[in-house]
């Protein structure tokens, strides 16, 4: 019986590692599609718990419109050389996200960004998620 | 309220919110959760002893864990101060936060109250506690509950921090 326990406690922690980080962002965004979108930086939130782009690119019918784009926290994207300074309103920017559950929101986890001026990018290497 | 938009103002404020420093906010989220590991665990663990768990053990000589259990509160409390400060107007306009704070004013009010009517009682540990006391504890538990659920859905509902302009 005993023995029993420490199988199932081994297989729990081992099938833990397994489990993706900390956050539910399926609660948020359909994490099985992704939009790209394309248009002009006008806010950059660096802060915690989690920073915020936001850009001014058209939706699907083609109206411009404000997205906003969920980023790491200031913590996580420090460690990634990513700091305050990294992006500044008026930059333009490709975004490719996850979009979020309610479509009005406009709004998507970042999975990769460029900027089109000096090819700056963030997402292709690891550990560059939102998580 | 008005104090705490003030205080979101402040340079202060701004370091907990904006530094990408692993010392700052990610050590305030770390001790608010050491804290309530704290409290809620010591709490839960002495309503589980007065609903009977482990009823070998006497009762009386675990009030000895309260000074570490007010530890934990008050490590909550700043840290908590300093979660809010940097998102005071946010976190004001999340009815989530106000339910989970009226579940930690309730939680502690009942500590007080068992604190008078189970560890006062002249006759603890000599008779089984009284039926009064096991409801206390059994709220006790329920309330503590609720104030972790509001705490841990503050992250997915309610107005997020960042997302409008």
């Amino acid at each position: 019986m005993k023995r029993l326990l420490v199988v199932l406690i081994a297989v729990a922690f081992v099938s833990g590692a397994q489990a993706y980080a900390h956050h539910s962002f399926a609660a948020t965004y359909f994490e099985d599609k992704t939009a790209k979108i394309e248009g002009k930086l006008v806010q950059f939130l660096f802060r915690n718990p989690h920073s915020f782009v936001h850009v001014e690119a058209p939706d699907e019918s083609g109206q411009m419109v404000r997205w906003a784009v969920e980023w790491g926290g200031a913590g996580q994207l420090g460690g990634q050389g990513v700091t305050r300074e990294t992006l500044k309103a008026g930059d333009v920017v490709t975004i490719t996200g996850n979009p979020g559950r309610n479509p009005a929101d406009h709004r998507l986890r970042m999975v990769s960004l460029r900027r089109k001026s000096d090819g700056f990018g963030w997402g292709a290497k690891p550990g560059e998620v939102v998580d | 309220m008005e104090f705490f938009h003030y205080l979101e103002q402040t340079g202060f404020a701004a370091w907990i919110r904006e530094s990408d420093s692993i010392w700052a906010y990610p050590t305030i989220l770390f001790l608010h959760t050491i804290g309530l590991g704290i409290v809620v665990g010591i709490n839960s663990a002495i309503d589980l002893r007065i609903l009977g768990l482990a009823s070998r053990l006497p009762l009386e000589p675990l009030e000895g864990l309260f000074p570490l259990m007010w530890v934990g509160f008050w490590i909550n409390a700043a840290s908590g101060t300093l979660l809010l400060i940097a998102d005071a107007s946010t976190k004001l306009a999340n009815p989530v936060f106000y339910i989970k704070m009226g579940f930690i004013a309730l939680a502690v009010v009942d500590v007080f109250v068992i604190r008078k009517r189970v560890f006062r009682d002249p006759l603890i540990d000599k008779r089984p506690v009284t039926f009064n006391g096991k409801i206390l504890a059994a709220v006790s538990l329920s309330l503590w509950l609720g104030a972790i659920t509001a705490g841990r859905l503050m992250a997915y509902l309610g107005p997020v921090s960042g997302l409008q302009q």
